[in-house]
């Protein structure tokens, strides 16, 4: 298995930005101007100890050329697991961005969120971009564990480059304040 | 440019209720993916397979310290959710449970963030198997070890204390 995951993109959150991208070309947040293209089928993204300035769920968009995709165009299913009770399931269609963590709380630097997404069909101009969801963060202000599994489709049949993740839609107020994002290449 | 780079292979011989994975988290790496496969019972008796952290001391942690929510996709039955905090181990880490051999088990497991000493330790999973003659499942499942403190290694355990498992391996990549 070892050289068949091919590290094409990194980032690590410098500042207070609203959000980042990975990939992405020359729109991307690091030096790599990496874009997904057809080098790779699939794709892994790896997110470790992200941090916000405020309680709030990071949000995950695709980019194409570059660009975030904040059209009616996301569906999703998940499981959202929960150490502390039930888990809920949360499904919806037609949405203009998908929470790709829950709420992580900003009160304790030891949380944060984790999560590893594959991405499929991304630089495949004739299919819908796929992103499948598995992830953990603490949950302070519950004092545990949670996470989602699952997974979302963007329904536009055109090659995505990149994703856009962030906090409050990219608006003033919350920030990411850390975390680290790696993105791989899967080898064919 | 490197990606999933090979760490350690754990051959399981001999019967045994723990299996201690030791020095394999170091600051080289902030993602780890653990595999398992064929870990099989050495008698008849089906068992649940659970994980435990090493701390950077070489003591396997086993107190109250870790939190989990699993969801077990039952091939006969429905599924079911299995959350609680405050546990010993993570519960069915490794295999929602596991028997002998031919049937046993397959999982992996993501390790997030266990070198630092200022963050909690995370883990996701997912695992696969077969066992008492009839039964399929899978389980997927999230944990935390709610210290902040250096894991260096990890400690795989069969739940029931005497129903020892007698093969299979175990392999641990740095994700970098």
């Amino acid at each position: 298995m070892a050289g068949s995951l091919v590290l094409v993109d990194e980032y690590t959150v410098s500042g207070t930005p609203a959000a980042i991208t990975i990939g992405g070309g020359s729109s991307g947040s690091s030096s790599y101007n990496y874009a997904m293209d057809t080098t790779y089928n699939v794709y892994m993204l790896v997110i470790t100890g992200l941090t916000v300035s405020a309680d709030d769920a990071p949000l995950m968009r695709v980019t194409k050329s570059g660009t975030s995709q904040e059209d009616a165009n996301y569906d999703e299913a998940k499981e959202y697991f929960k150490a502390d009770t039930s888990f809920s399931t949360i499904a919806a269609a037609g949405q203009t961005k998908i929470d790709c963590m829950a709420t992580i709380d900003s009160g304790i630097s030891a949380g944060g969120g984790n999560g590893t997404y594959y991405l499929f069909n991304f630089p495949n101009a004739s299919e819908y971009s796929f992103v499948t969801i598995e992830g953990a963060h603490f949950q302070a202000s519950d004092d545990t564990v949670r996470g989602f599994q699952g997974g979302f489709v963007h329904t536009v049949a055109s090659a995505s480059d990149g994703l856009r993740i962030g906090v409050n839609n990219w608006t003033s107020g919350s920030t990411l304040t850390g975390g680290n994002f790696k993105l791989f290449g899967i080898g064919k | 440019m490197a990606g999933l780079e090979f760490i350690h292979k754990e051959t399981i011989s001999g019967s045994t209720s723990t299996t201690n994975v030791t020095s394999c988290f170091t600051s080289d790496y902030d993602v780890y993916k653990i595999y398992s496969s064929g870990i099989s019972t050495a008698g008849t008796d089906y068992v649940d397979l659970n994980m435990r952290f090493i701390d950077s001391g070489g003591s396997v942690i086993s107190a109250g310290e870790y939190d989990y929510g699993n969801l077990n996709m039952l091939s006969w039955d429905s599924f079911g959710e299995t959350d609680l905090t405050g546990q010993t181990s993570f519960l069915r880490a490794f295999s929602e449970s596991t028997d002998q051999a031919p049937e046993s088990q397959g999982g992996e497991i993501t390790v997030y963030n266990p070198n630092s000493s200022s963050k909690y330790t995370f883990i996701t999973y997912a695992n696969s198997q077969k066992y008492g003659g009839s039964y399929m499942s899978g389980l997927k499942g999230i944990g935390v070890h709610k210290v902040a403190e250096t894991i260096t290694g990890f400690q795989l355990l069969e739940s029931n204390g005497s129903r020892p498992y007698s093969s299979g391996i175990i392999l641990v990549y740095g994700v970098k």
